[in-house]
């Protein structure tokens, strides 16, 4: 009973010490081996914190928080880079890095998994969950209601006309319905051409069919033409720039370019691709096309 | 002592010239037209036939003039090209073996290409893109002629094509792995299989020129090729400057197969199976053979580039594998008649 007692106590003790111990619990010297739980990091946990984070971080291609990254030291996501810096917490993607991540668990290492973000609700959960592992709660929830706040004023704006949008990148890769991008289209008032064409979650889009469908917006991610290649030739097309000068139908067509650091990952930064779309949304139902 | 002499034994009568030719085009216009008629869009041929016209039907002329008129031309000429250049090096080398993709001429040229492509030369200057194709297939050719010669065996000629061909494709992995672009390296599919998919008219404007003039060059070279059938000796004695003929060839191959493989990738086994299915039907005549083989290139091209469309959903086949699937045990029994000649 006394023992039962003393266990009681000393749990009791524990739990009333917690909040005044996280701080120090606070993980000191944090991996990442995925470009979007790099970002997170980057943007929850101070500098001095991070251990590590991927090649594609100091890269403004692939990440929002590039000018952040520089400096800091890179992993490709062997097991042996993230194993000399002896990192207190590894955070990665579920499915970019699975034999690393399967040996550092293995050799006893705190590791994190992170689902892709293929939805905003999605989203949210990996910012709330990466928050709480880095003891960052109340700095997300911040960013989050700022993002919230922004994502809030663009709905307020009053989209009444839908018009198609799709994205198409090199190659004619596209986006899904069940993808971050369609959630961020549809939230600037768009309907989404591949997820009206069932795809699920991402594909190819032939050109032709591209065109046949007819969006209203073509959305382009950013290309250096220093740096050719036959996959972002497609999108230097002779067929897409008469598609997007075509008045056929009495209609106009557009298009935009999303630099895909603002929604490859999920991250308070996406409000800035969404208050663009909804920019164009505005250019467009002037322009008078029809939904 | 090579085929060509087994060939001359055989005594079935050729088809007419004419009746063969015009065959041949007949059946490329059907193929042409069903081409354009093929694709995830679905187009009928009164639409096709209206666009052409230049009436207006909106998004479906984009399809049909932007996507489809230039991938039916590029089969038709490319395929010309790699039947052509296949029987003008057979004729040349007086080898049944000899063809621009197994000696490796495709390969380098693909080579030129991409270096070309890929530095960024080709943005600056549009042309830089064939003109890099012709250069890697003059090199090859000059090679494969210094390693193996004009009296070679049938098997060094394929020998000095496994070693040409190794080379040029180690080169254009390297290249593109060296491309800071991280699509340029899975384009390896497309530079060493060839496809015509997604190409434009931009990719037959700079390819058509120059391969016409190869075309050219090869088909005047018929009587010099007929004559080489009697032997290098009797070629000269019937008046043919036989350095002029193995220029004129090598020139021509380079600039067909250098353009051509600019814009399509290699394609292969074309130059090998099409001259040696009609070289009966022309009563094995060098000459005759040039046209036809040119026509039967471009037929068999057109078909295989309409199939491609159809054997998978999203990224197409490339051209290459099913001319391969076709080729490559075509070409083994080849190797085995060609062994029983040689025996």
């Amino acid at each position: 009973m006394v023992r039962v007692l003393r266990f009681g106590i000393i749990v009791l003790a524990l739990a009333l010490a917690a909040p005044i111990t996280s701080d120090a619990a606070k993980p000191q010297r944090i991996a990442s081996l995925n470009v979007c739980t790099d970002q997170l990091v980057i943007a929850l946990a101070e500098r001095s914190r991070i251990a590590t984070v991927t090649f594609l971080a100091p890269n403004p291609d692939t990440s929002f928080y590039y000018r952040e990254a520089k400096g800091l030291p890179i992993n490709r996501g062997a097991a042996e880079e993230v194993l000399a810096l002896k990192p207190d917490l590894i955070v990665a993607g579920t499915y970019t890095t699975p034999a690393t991540t399967a040996l550092l668990k293995k050799l006893g290492h705190r590791v994190e998994l992170f689902d892709p973000d293929d939805s905003l609700k999605r989203m949210r959960k990996n910012i709330r969950r990466m928050a709480l592992l880095l003891g960052e709660s109340e700095k997300a929830e911040q960013l989050i209601s700022n993002m919230d706040r922004r994502l809030a004023a663009v709905v307020q704006a009053g989209m009444k006309q839908q018009p198609v949008a799709v994205i198409f990148r090199a190659n004619g890769f596209t986006m899904g319905k069940h993808s971050l991008i369609n959630d961020i289209l549809t939230l600037a008032g768009f309907r989404h051409l591949s997820a009206e064409m069932a795809m699920d979650q991402a594909g190819f889009l032939p050109l032709e069919k591209m065109i046949a469908a007819d969006p209203a917006l073509i959305i382009f991610g950013q290309y250096k033409p220093n740096h050719p290649s036959i996959a972002h030739q497609l999108l230097e097309h002779p067929a897409l720039k008469s598609l997007l000068a075509s008045r056929a139908g009495g209609k106009s067509r557009d298009s935009i370019i999303i630099p895909s650091n603002l929604w490859n990952c999920g991250g308070p930064f996406i409000a800035e691709a969404v208050e663009m779309l909804a920019r164009k949304h505005k250019t467009l139902s002037r322009a008078g096309v029809s939904p | 002592m090579t085929s060509p002499s087994i060939a001359l034994k055989d005594e079935r009568r050729p088809v007419s010239f004419a009746v063969l030719a015009t065959a041949l085009t007949l059946c490329i216009v059907l193929l042409f037209f069903i081409s354009m008629a093929a694709g995830p869009v679905s187009v009928s041929f009164l639409q096709i036939l209206a666009s052409l016209k230049g009436e207006d039907q909106a998004l479906v002329t984009i399809i049909i003039e932007q996507i489809r008129l230039p991938r039916a031309i590029l089969a038709v000429t490319v395929g010309a090209t790699l039947g052509l250049a296949g029987a003008a090096l057979q004729g040349l080398l007086r080898n049944p073996l000899a063809e621009p993709g197994l000696i490796g001429v495709s390969g380098c040229a693909a080579l030129g290409s991409v270096i070309m492509f890929y530095t960024g030369a080709t943005a600056v200057f549009a042309l830089a893109l064939p003109l890099g194709g012709i250069a890697g297939a003059l090199i090859a050719v000059a090679a494969i002629y210094g390693l193996a010669g004009r009296e070679s065996s049938i098997l060094t000629l394929v020998l000095a094509g496994v070693a040409v061909n190794a080379f040029a494709g180690a080169l254009t992995t390297l290249a593109l792995s060296l491309s800071p672009n991280p699509y340029a390296a899975f384009e390896i599919f497309f530079w060493l299989l060839g496809s015509l998919a997604d190409r434009s008219l931009t990719h037959v404007y700079l390819s058509l020129p120059l391969m016409a003039i190869g075309w050219i060059l090869l088909l005047t070279m018929g009587r010099a090729l007929d004559a080489l059938t009697l032997g290098e000796d009797t070629a000269r004695s019937l008046g043919f400057n036989l350095g002029r003929v193995q220029a004129q060839v090598i020139i021509g191959t380079a600039l067909a197969v250098g353009a051509a493989v600019a814009v399509s990738g290699v394609i292969g086994f074309v130059g090998l199976v099409v001259p040696h299915l009609l070289r009966p039907l022309v009563g094995y005549q060098p000459g005759r053979l040039l046209p036809i083989s040119a026509l039967g290139g471009a037929l068999l091209t057109l078909a295989a580039d309409i199939a491609v469309r159809y054997v998978m959903n999203g990224p197409e086949l490339k051209l290459g594998v099913l001319t391969a699937l076709i080729g490559a045990p075509f070409f083994l029994y080849l190797v085995l008649q060609t062994r029983k000649a040689l025996r």
